[in-house]
């Protein structure tokens, strides 16, 4: 849905780019980019997105334990993991972090578009 | 620190973070092909790209006497280089023992000693790397038929770096470290585009 304010998180700023202009041209707006989990952290409080798009792969703070951090700053935070460690073990160990979805890189545009508009409604 | 690359103009950060990416993509992939074999969650590391020489490579990889399992590969088409999949003695041993129990319960195959089933779950591995590469740079790939080869690190390298080398006598190299939880299992997947693929690959992901 438009106007629905999201945080991108990623080390690598040509991946945040891509999610970015995916996501912008569905009119969604990106709030702010985090490039580790700790900067995730920081960024989810001052902004409060409606969304968080989560790397796991990061340097200082991985995505799954920055998944775990936001949620404990607030159980209902929406975040969708998208991060190319696709094993089964690890997308449950996300979900049980407190992430909705997972999409698995490389992906193509419409999977991204399609866990976002299922969780933001 | 926005360094020229030497003779392509390229902005060494910029392309170095895709290079960076896509290996850690490709390793991502490769291993989540490794655990539809052995059920055994594998982490990786962050990805780390250099410019090396022989002897830098082998300090990242973190040195050593022991013998190692290389299983490497050509890389041919839009992006050229080399794939390597690294596995000490150990490790080796270990993974071949559980493919070919994981044979012998799936009766999918006759049990056949030596390396076979190492081999192919290395060759799937690295089919999927490549293939993700390619999926991410929207780039054509091929690999070519994999070598695998048994000695000491220093010599299992000297092969696939053979022609790869800078002027300096430095390869480009991205580096990406896993391991399964209880550390029974180590491995190293080693990336080396040549430089002109990594200009390529920028071009093409819109960096
Ligand atoms: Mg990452």
């Amino acid at each position: 849905m438009a106007g629905k304010n999201i945080l991108i998180v990623d080390d690598a700023a040509f991946m945040r780019m891509m999610i970015r202009e995916i996501l912008a041209k569905n009119g969604y707006t990106i709030v702010g980019e985090a490039e580790n989990g700790i900067r995730a952290v920081e960024l989810f409080q001052e902004l409060q997105p409606d969304l968080v798009i989560m790397d796991i792969t990061m340097p200082e703070m991985d995505g799954i334990a920055a998944v775990r951090a936001i949620r404990k700053l607030d159980a209902e935070a929406s975040i969708i993991m998208c991060s190319a460690m696709g094993q089964q073990a690890l997308v449950i160990e996300s979900i049980q972090a407190g992430a909705k979805d997972f999409i698995v890189k490389p992906f193509q545009a419409e999977r991204v578009i399609e866990a976002v508009a299922k969780i933001t409604g | 620190m926005m360094k020229e690359w030497d003779g392509i103009g390229l902005q060494e950060e910029k392309s170095w973070e895709v290079l960076r990416e896509a290996a850690s993509i490709g390793t991502g992939n490769a291993v989540t092909e490794l655990y539809q074999r052995t059920h055994q969650t594998i982490r990786m590391g962050v990805t780390d790209v250099a410019l090396a020489t022989a002897v830098e490579l082998h300090e990242i990889l973190g040195g050593g006497s022991g013998r190692v399992f290389a299983f490497s590969l050509h890389v041919e088409g839009e992006i050229k280089g080399r794939l390597l999949v690294l596995l000490g003695q150990d490790s080796a041993v270990r993974l071949q023992r559980r493919m070919q129990e994981q044979r012998e319960t799936q009766g999918t195959a006759v049990l056949e000693p030596g390396m076979d089933a190492l081999k192919e779950t290395l060759r799937r591995m690295s089919k999927v790397y490549l293939v993700a590469v390619s999926c991410l740079t929207n780039l054509k790939i091929i690999g070519s038929r994999p070598a695998l080869s048994a000695d000491q690190l220093h010599k299992v390298l000297e092969k696939p770096l053979a022609g790869m080398a800078d002027p300096e006598g430095k390869v480009l190299c991205a580096h990406t470290r896993v391991w399964d939880e209880e550390r029974t299992f180590e491995g190293d997947f080693l990336f080396l585009p040549e430089k002109a693929s990594v200009l390529a690959m920028l071009s093409s992901t819109g960096s």
